[in-house]
């Protein structure tokens, strides 16, 4: 790996990390909406450097772009109310939370590190396509023959769900006129 | 330090457990549904990790599900949490009790 690929996968990291920080800790909504494209953005530069470059574009396309606008379109729509940064009801769950959460960390750490990583390639055909095509070809060619069925049934789940968001957009309305 | 699978992996772990804490911690629908949004693309990132170092392109198109159905999870959720906030003024999670859960 050459070194600047690893100069940008710490900086990447790092700031992957402080926008997962910034997601859970800022005070507001929208300072959270922007900490989380700040992660998603970093975890596409991770993406490129896994040489998965269809998986970065479509990261920067569809949650960088869509889904995040999305999400500021209706943060916007709600308008601004009284921050309350954690609950003040239960503050037993917070510390709990937290306890547990790293416990969840630790224990996760401490099984990747036990195990090994001498991760090696079982898909040599896959590999030679990759080395012969390129990735984005290789990921199309997986796609289209072995996992046709998949993404044919994919667009039935869009359309549920748009049909779902159009229901429940026209029943509030209706229930309030 | 060189980069390998499991640095990656502690990333993805190190994420997931920001999301998790987040969903637990903070009270606003929002910021739960974006801490969400952490962990699922922090399973991603494992999943494309994996996908590189054992040179297979199932996890590629594992993420690539993953990112439909969590468009669609989005367009839901969103629409839910607009029509909850239409109907009542209040926004902690706490007090949406009406079903005793």
């Amino acid at each position: 790996m050459p070194v600047l690929a690893i100069i940008v996968f710490w900086i990447s990291t790092v700031l992957a990390v402080l926008g997962g920080i910034g997601v859970v800790a800022s005070p507001a909504p929208v300072y959270s909406a922007v900490s989380l494209i700040l992660t998603l953005a970093n975890l596409a530069i991770l993406y490129l450097l896994l040489n998965a470059q269809f998986i970065a574009a479509a990261q920067v396309l569809i949650y960088a772009g869509a889904v995040m606008v999305l999400f500021l379109f209706v943060i916007t729509l709600l308008g601004v109310r009284d921050y309350r940064l954690f609950g003040d009801r239960q503050p037993l769950q917070r510390y709990g939370a937290m306890l547990l959460g790293a416990l969840l960390l630790a224990g996760i750490i401490y099984f990747v590190s036990k195990s090994g990583t001498g991760l090696t390639g079982v898909h040599s055909s896959y590999n030679a396509f990759q080395a012969h095509k390129g990735n984005v070809q290789a990921f199309g060619h997986e796609l289209f023959n072995g996992f046709l069925l998949p993404f044919e049934i994919t667009p039935f789940l869009l359309v549920v769900a748009m049909i779902g968001a159009v229901a429940l957009g026209k029943s509030t309305q209706g229930s309030r006129g | 330090m060189t980069p390998d699978a499991s640095s990656y992996l502690i990333i993805s772990a190190i994420l997931f457990t920001l999301g998790t804490v987040g969903v637990l911690v903070r009270r606003d629908p929002l910021i739960i549904f974006m801490c969400i949004e952490l962990m699922l693309n922090s399973v991603n990132l494992t999943f494309v990790a994996f996908s590189h170092y054992l040179s297979s392109a199932d996890g590629l198109i594992f993420v690539f599900m993953i990112m439909t159905v969590a468009a669609a999870e989005v367009v839901v959720g969103l629409a839910l949490i607009v029509s909850i906030f239409r109907t009542r003024e209040d926004i902690d999670v706490d007090q949406l009790d009406e079903m005793h859960g």
